[in-house]
């Protein structure tokens, strides 16, 4: 029982400095965390399209034509034809609407900003130079929807007969052909063309998402007095896993197709001429 | 009869800090700290403590009786309650602090949908709903004891009905929050694939995602580029050039951007072309990935491990030897109410290595942060040095979420106006009044009590009082309502409210109040006055 009286009663340990009480290097202690497995080294899963297959998804890229500045500037300033009293509000091609939108007489629902810096064109399919910033929703009494979300310009030279755009966003007219009807597609790019002594030339970078491929052109050249209208450049297709196909074209929009692990596919080549070229001619029809 | 024989012999049984009680008193051993400088909380005011962290609600009596006598441990009801479905919102909560996506500003305003426009009640859950999206998937994760490292790399968020109808996600119905998947083909990247996080955290075209690089570094590894040093005279004299150039090549600018920029080329999927469109906001651009290689002139990388993109920054995140001591730190600066110090390492340590023992789940982290002397704490010995007793956090205040959950779980009274909580909102409420964080003006918890903070508490007190008498609160029950309080009334009331027993000078007080306001407006005013009173006694608005 004294034992018991003992234990029960043992003095109190001196208070310890609770940094000693842990064994304490002078060094920095590893952490729990610290870990030399070298680089983290993921898996990619193997390729499920064939090349053949990849140029044909990045051939249909160009089926509903590519995303043009022109079309975008045509159906804007068609639409801003249409806007009565003051819905939206905006002097010359630049629109404003109080947050939540407005709805104009003839029954267009106006949301957002646009603002246009340039003349516009007397004849619609006549382009201009011009820049556009648009964050503006205009909804028809029927649903229909013309989105304008981004920046867009292009800049005409006629006596050097160049032309050069940025494209860049989400530009969708519901009730429209080509590119701008298709639902959900958007695009940042930078093109450049001339067309001298009958021959049109165009080079393009950038991106294109046509609401279900994500296609990436990449310093891409075409010449319509070369390789029959066909480019020349690299061509990127994005698969569903987040990895990427490469088709290295630089035979005339031919050339070996490969994974992103490296693997090669094979060859095949992309067929866009039909697509560039209307887009070049689209451009340069302003010059 | 031993344990009786032990306690009468040793006297006070009042623990000292660094001592343990015998073993065998059969009694559940009193909290022992091996901090000399901390004085632990009593077990029932720490019971209340990690009741009002884990669930937002006061522990129920029958638990403080039972903390109190000994019976039960804190240990088993922290168990218990990190099972309790309130958890996940309480997680939210706390979360908020570090992340600040609960803001009431985003780029584009709800009024910017045509499905929202016109009726302003939609403020507030749009708000709210954008900025959760985030933290409910982090809290989602930890309530389904799943690795946190899923927190970078799970391929679903969590989407509410609201959300739902305005995003492009599938979702299973109905209004409540719920597992959900993007169908923009953006990769599993857990909450660096949410709208939520990067409309809090967005990025104007020509920073190129660079303010978000820095925000995740800084919440997921804990490594805080605003923190560097930079000297401004050498990068005032960039000036002149280019300044991408300069980014790329100046020592000056190199000490960040080099590790920076590279993470943020793997996020350029999320880079609008116009950062106040919602279609370009909300939209994932997967043909956009590739752009950051080109506008930023870096292949994407996370702190020089290559990577190919987004689909692989997660994992790589998680991997990173910081990951897991930046979520320990992040879960115990939140349960310790104040971040971590030097001195503060050796136990950091100790809860990393329960963190990874236990495959990064948070609970089992929690429950040991839980049990560690700096959150235990009640107070600050005599002997602890003047710095010690200003850093350490021994009574904090209950945050507003805190407040509105457990007045609501008491008094039945839920702070609303306009469609708006008035405890968790700025514009039209009290949150930050109440020394909330709105992530961004404020972004850490107020500590100490203030005017606004009191004149807050004190409204609370007066509606939630007035509410439990007319509604029958939980806090009424088994009161006679048209009768004084008994002093078993009080006692039971202040013990449930505080986890403190009632003193006598106390107690009289109350009753003298009481019958003070009964003589002229009779017993429903008094108890509503008495009820009041306790609902904004120092000790229950403290934890």
């Amino acid at each position: 029982m004294l034992l018991l009286l003992i234990l029960g009663c043992v003095s109190p340990a001196a208070p310890t400095d609770p940094q000693t009480s842990v064994p304490l290097d002078t060094a920095e202690p590893e952490s729990a965390s610290s870990r030399d497995d070298g680089p983290l080294e993921l898996e990619i899963p193997p390729a499920e399209l064939t090349a053949a297959e990849v140029a044909s998804a990045i051939s249909t890229l160009g089926g509903a034509g590519l995303p043009s500045p022109v079309a975008v500037q045509e159906v804007y300033l068609w639409r801003l034809d249409g806007r009565s009293g003051d819905c939206p509000q905006g002097s010359e091609a630049n629109v404003t609407t109080p947050f939540g939108g407005c709805v104009a007489s003839d029954g267009w629902t106006w949301s957002g900003i646009a603002e246009y810096d340039g003349t516009p064109p007397e004849i619609p399919e006549i382009p201009k130079s011009f820049a556009l910033l648009g964050d503006l929703e205009v909804t028809s009494p029927e649903g229909d929807r013309l989105l304008l979300a981004g920046q867009i310009s292009l800049e005409l030279d006629a006596d050097a007969d160049t032309w050069a755009t940025d494209y860049a966003g989400t530009w969708t007219w519901s009730l429209a052909d080509g590119w701008l009807g298709l639902p959900g597609a958007s695009a940042v790019y930078s093109a450049a063309g001339s067309r001298q002594d009958g021959t049109t030339t165009l080079t393009l970078d950038g991106s294109f998402h046509d609401g279900s491929l994500s296609v990436r052109l990449y310093e891409v050249a075409v010449s319509s007095a070369a390789c029959g209208g066909e480019p020349v450049g690299r061509f990127e297709l994005r698969d569903a896993s987040g990895y990427w196909y490469v088709l290295d074209g630089q035979d005339c929009g031919c050339g070996p197709v490969s994974w992103a692990d490296g693997t090669t596919l094979g060859e095949a080549c992309v067929s866009l001429a039909a697509p560039l070229a209307d887009l070049a001619q689209a451009m340069a029809g302003g010059l | 009869m031993i344990a009786l024989w032990l306690a009468l012999a040793c006297g006070s049984p009042a623990p000292q800090p660094g001592v343990s009680e015998a073993p065998d008193t059969g009694l559940v051993p009193l909290p022992t700290s091996s901090d000399p400088d901390l004085v632990l909380l009593e077990p029932a005011r720490l019971a209340r403590r990690v009741s009002l962290d884990l669930r937002g609600v006061l522990p129920e009596v029958d638990e403080l009786d039972a903390v109190a006598a000994r019976t039960v441990s804190v240990e088993s009801l922290t168990t218990t309650w990190l099972a309790d479905p309130r958890l996940e919102e309480r997680l939210v909560m706390l979360l908020a602090e570090r992340w600040h996506t609960r803001v009431e500003e985003y780029l584009v305003r709800y009024d910017e949908y045509p499905q929202l426009a016109g009726d302003p009640t939609w403020i507030y859950p749009f708000q709210r709903a954008v900025g959760e999206e985030p933290l409910r998937l982090m809290a989602h994760i930890v309530v389904e004891d799943r690795s946190w490292d899923e927190v970078v790399t799970a391929d679903h968020t969590m989407a509410n009905g609201l959300l739902a109808e305005l995003w492009p996600l599938d979702h299973p119905g109905g209004e409540d929050w719920a597992a959900s998947t993007y169908t923009d083909g953006r990769p599993a990247a857990g909450v660096l694939a949410t709208n939520g996080l990067w409309w809090r955290y967005y990025t104007t075209l020509s920073n190129f995602n660079r303010g978000r690089v820095a925000a995740i570094s800084r919440l997921l590894v804990c490594e805080d580029y605003a923190g560097r040093l930079v000297s401004l005279t050498e990068s005032e004299a960039l000036g002149e050039g280019d300044v991408e150039d300069a980014l790329r090549e100046s020592p000056t600018c190199m000490g960040c951007h080099s590790s920076l920029d590279p993470v943020a080329a793997a996020l350029f999927g999320f880079w609008p072309a116009n950062e106040y469109s919602i279609e370009e906001l909300q939209t994932y651009h997967p043909d956009r990935e590739s752009l950051g290689a080109d506008l930023l002139g870096v292949e994407p990388a996370w702190y020089g491990d290559p990577i190919y993109g987004l689909n692989e920054l997660g994992a790589h995140i998680a991997r990173d030897p910081r990951f897991a001591p930046c979520a320990v730190e992040t879960f115990s600066s939140l349960l310790w109410r104040r971040a971590p110090t030097l001195a503060d390492r050796p136990v950091l340590y100790e809860l990393e290595s329960t963190f990874e023992g236990g495959e990064r789940r948070v609970k089992p982290l929690l429950a040991a942060v839980l049990q560690t002397d700096v959150y235990r704490a009640g107070a600050v010995s005599s002997d602890a040095s003047d710095e010690r007793a200003q850093n350490e956090a021994t009574l904090r205040l209950q945050s507003p979420d805190q407040l509105a959950s457990s007045v609501a779980a008491l008094t039945g009274f839920v702070w609303t106006w306009e469609g708006f909580d008035q405890l968790d909102n700025d514009v039209l409420g009290f949150r930050l009044l109440a020394g909330g964080v709105d992530g961004k003006s404020i972004t850490r918890p107020q500590e100490s009590p203030g005017l606004t903070w009191w004149l807050v508490v004190q409204r609370l007190a007066e509606a939630a009082a007035e509410h439990a008498v007319a509604q029958e609160g939980a806090l009424v029950s088994g009161l006679d309502l048209e009768a004084p309080p008994s002093e078993a009334d009080l006692e039971r009331l202040f013990w449930w409210l505080t986890a403190t027993e009632l003193p006598t000078e106390h107690a009289l007080a109350l009753l003298a109040l009481w019958e003070s306001v009964a003589v002229d407006d009779g017993p429903t005013r008094a108890w509503v006055t008495v009820l009041s009173v306790l609902l904004r006694d120092p000790l229950f608005v403290t934890t």
